[in-house]
């Protein structure tokens, strides 16, 4: 009976497996892409009749130390230059790719009045941002630096650009800093302030593919897709910068 | 002496049982860099993230048993019919992921919450970012263990000591603190030692919950998550000392806990 049971698990599993794998793609990018790569994914899935994109979004260096641990990622978009060439053992590779710069969010509500940068410094604001050893950390942290008007202090460095956004938009903090694709995103419930140094506040995606990868053509045409002038039009859309 | 009780096949599964546990734990102790191990516990952001992780776990597990061991009473020793619904509830966090967990407690405590909402409106304090908020978190996934452990230690308690003592003209309040409590000091001590560890590991609610900030909310575990990502040598090095800590419990309380576990 019990034999029974693996023969039927097996047999189930097998011709299943291996025709998933066949037109399967899984793409490791950064949290701030999760929305328009999720859309990508499914325009790619729709041009390619019968292949299937699955994404894994976390933080870059998360993504990064996975894909050297030997997890099965055949693409990697990571939210700074750095990360994809900490992965350099598995991602030899990679072209720049469009930018994001942070701002400095606040609620449509805004209960501080915070205009400017430097309204973090009125008392009682509780403000977060990515921790340092994130992209969206390391950018707050450049255009911090480079404003040099604020001395309050985070309430807390979060691992991660999406967890930075859902505690904004939940109201448990008055401000955030937060990625400028965050804020078109969420129009409706943020405001954004920008800050002047657009260079310390940005922060350029790479792209590049897993060497190892079992699906080097498909990964290639994903790879094609997303920058095509269509997907960058979207990408654009969605608050990314690009080189024109 | 227990090998001739066990048969071989059965025996054989106990062993992969346990090789799949401990060889993890082996590995572990295989990757951590020894010779930067004083160096990766004593700089600055492991010290700060181990004395914040110890005080509000051990604050969180003295709460716990303030308010644990009477609820463990209760559970023991209360009417059937409120304790038989109350039981899987209070005991639930056992085993409630702890996203969930974390997720409850902003929708309690959060400045949009149940609760926070009048607290941030009266106060203008939120809960959520401070060294208080790991604490609520310890409790929340500690007592439970507490409560487990102490129930059933108080249902081992023989009935006609209880009787005695009622017969002598005990107070309720007196069979609960002078009778029955000082019987299973070893009990209490170990349902505190159990929501200790349980609240000096928890990660995933204190993110959510507390916020991740060096010194005021970035626990030891979390400390854990991030070096992973920048420096696996000091992930490793602070995953060690956990371990150790784990296993030590587990050792220490060996006996009290088979006890607790068998009635």
């Amino acid at each position: 009976m019990l034999s029974l049971l693996f023969v039927f698990t097996f047999l189930a599993m097998t011709p299943q497996g291996s025709a998933a794998s066949k037109n399967t793609i899984t793409v490791f990018a950064a949290s701030s892409l999760a929305d328009s790569f999720t859309y990508l994914g499914k325009a790619f899935e729709k041009s390619h009749p019968g292949t299937t994109v699955q994404f894994s979004f976390l933080a870059s260096p998360t993504l990064a130390t996975q894909i050297n641990a030997g997890a099965p990622a055949d693409v990697f978009v990571s939210a700074s230059g750095k990360d994809i060439q900490n992965a350099s053992s598995r991602v030899p590779y990679y072209v720049g790719y469009v930018f994001n710069r942070v701002v400095l969010a606040v609620p449509v509500k805004n209960p501080f009045k915070i205009t400017r940068i430097r309204g973090l410094n009125t008392p009682g604001v509780k403000w977060i941002q990515c921790a340092h050893e994130v992209p969206c950390g390391v950018a707050a942290d450049a255009a911090l630096a480079s404003d040099g008007s604020v001395t309050s202090k985070p309430v807390s460095l979060e691992p991660k650009a999406a967890g930075v956004i859902a505690k904004l938009l939940l109201g448990e903090v008055d401000a955030a800093i937060v990625y400028h694709t965050d804020v078109v995103k969420n129009r409706k419930a943020l405001k954004e302030i920008v800050f002047t140094d657009r260079l310390a506040s940005s922060t350029r995606y790479a792209i590049g593919l897993v060497n190892d990868t079992k699906q080097k053509s498909l990964a290639a045409a994903f790879m094609d897709y997303v920058q095509t002038p269509k997907a960058i039009l979207y990408l654009r859309r969605s608050g990314f910068g690009v080189i024109s | 002496m227990t090998l001739r009780k066990v048969d071989r096949f059965t025996g054989a599964l106990a062993v992969l049982a346990s090789l799949f546990i401990i060889a993890p734990m082996v590995a572990l102790l295989t990757k951590v860099p020894w010779r930067f191990f004083v160096h990766d516990l004593t700089q600055v952001q492991s010290r700060q993230a181990i004395a914040l992780a110890m005080w509000t776990s051990l604050l969180a597990a003295l709460i716990c048993v303030v308010f644990g061991v009477p609820l463990a009473w209760v559970l023991a020793r209360g009417n059937a019919r409120i304790t038989n619904v109350l039981r899987p509830i209070v005991l639930a966090p056992i085993v409630l992921p702890p996203t969930v967990a974390g997720i409850a407690l902003l929708a309690l405590f959060g400045r949009d919450g149940l609760l926070g909402k009048y607290l941030y409106h009266a106060t203008g304090w939120s809960l959520p970012f401070t060294s208080i908020a790991v604490v609520v978190t310890g409790v929340f996934v500690g007592m439970p263990f507490l409560a487990l452990i102490v129930e059933s230690n108080f249902r081992h308690i023989p009935k006609d000591l209880e009787d005695a003592a009622v017969t002598d003209r005990a107070s309720k309040r007196e069979v609960f603190s002078l009778v029955a409590m000082p019987q299973i000091r070893n009990g209490i001590a170990t349902g505190a030692v159990l929501a200790w560890a349980r609240a000096l590991g928890e990660f995933g609610a204190t993110m959510m919950f507390a916020g991740s900030l060096p010194g005021r909310t970035q626990t030891w575990a979390m400390q854990v998550y991030i070096e992973m990502d920048s420096n696996m040598g000091t992930a490793y090095s602070l995953s060690a000392v956990m371990l150790v800590i784990a296993v030590a419990v587990v050792f220490a309380l060996r006996k009290p806990l088979t006890q607790a576990f068998s009635s």
